[in-house]
């Protein structure tokens, strides 16, 4: 007389060299792989098992977070100004402007004596007609 | 006067820290368990090779999840039904799945798993277990092979339970016919 376990597990017996086969040849690998890690692993192992067991579960914390950006958007968006174009435009010295620019570099030129010149200054001309030219050249 | 294996004492939380030998003791301890239930239920011998092996992979991959060390046993065992489930799906078997049960089972029947067989009857025993619904047959099964409570199989099973008694029931009256044609 035997249990209704008992018979079930008679028999399936006959399975256990095979199963035997499955872990040595996979599952001891798949096992050896996660039983030692890699040192520089070791901390992202710890992390994300923070990370897991901690965060993740957390409703709190993903429902504060989704506040906080809620929040952020709705304040953005309050606050925001119509987007303008900025021309950015340099205005001509007025008068008066150039008249103290001329006045401060006077008031220099007394003080420290008269500023030097360069020594040449290339003059762009438009260029004039070649007869012109011609007749610079021979009266030299 | 079920026999089934005491509450041993597992070596859950070595198997937790990465001890290989923990994990071979937990192997050897459920291997054939996990067979016999995959079987029952896909009726295929590779994928039931499969689904043991699937399970143990799963289990080293989530073992942190495991609050309880006590639970290792059904925790283990409620991943092989997903992947049991997983599978009848792609087989395509879902209406094999639901049933038409009463909710409450007819109070005071004697047990008739609780009694032993003879040898004789074992080959109309496991052709009676292949008959039974798929539900029914996963809950007979948990009950038989480890001697799940209901509330374990329930969580295993993800049903109510009072679902898992009525499973129980239909499943044990087809099995007392077997029974009493026994007695005679």
């Amino acid at each position: 007389m035997k249990t209704p376990r008992e018979i079930l597990l008679k028999r399936y017996r006959p399975v256990e060299p095979k199963l035997d086969r499955m872990w040595a040849e996979n599952l001891a690998t798949e096992l050896q792989s996660k039983a030692t890690p890699a040192r520089e692993n070791v901390f992202l192992a710890v992390g994300w098992t923070l990370w897991r067991e901690l965060v993740l579960p957390n409703r709190r914390i993903w429902a504060g977070l989704a506040c906080a950006w809620l929040s952020i958007a709705v304040l953005n968006l309050a606050f925001s100004e119509p987007a303008t174009k900025v021309v950015n435009q340099s205005k001509p010295p007025s008068g008066e402007e150039l008249r103290a620019l001329i006045e401060q570099r006077r008031m220099l030129a007394q003080l420290i004596g008269p500023l030097s010149e360069p020594a040449y200054t290339l003059k762009r001309t438009a260029p004039g007609p070649r007869s012109d030219r011609v007749a610079q050249t021979s009266a030299a | 006067m079920l026999v089934v294996p005491e509450r041993e004492q597992l070596p859950v939380a070595d198997a937790r820290a990465g001890n290989a030998e923990a994990w071979t003791t937990l192997f050897r301890r459920y291997r054939l368990p996990l067979y016999v239930y995959g079987f029952e239920l896909l009726r295929d011998e590779q994928a039931s090779l499969d689904l043991v092996q699937e399970t143990f992979i799963s289990a080293f991959r989530h073992i942190t999840s495991l609050r309880d060390d006590e639970k290792f046993g059904g925790w283990l065992f409620s991943i092989a039904h997903q992947k049991c489930v997983q599978q009848w799906r792609r087989q395509g078997r879902e209406a094999e799945l639901r049933e038409e049960l009463s909710p409450e089972p007819e109070a005071g029947s004697p047990d008739p798993l609780d009694v032993l067989l003879r040898e004789e009857r074992e080959a109309e025993f496991m052709k009676l277990l292949e008959k039974l619904p798929l539900p029914q047959r996963s809950a007979l099964l948990l009950h038989y092979i480890e001697d799940f409570s209901l509330e374990e199989i329930a969580r295993i099973t993800e049903t109510q339970v009072g679902t898992v008694k009525s499973r129980l029931h239909y499943a044990k009256r087809a099995l007392r016919k077997l029974l009493e044609e026994d007695r005679l």
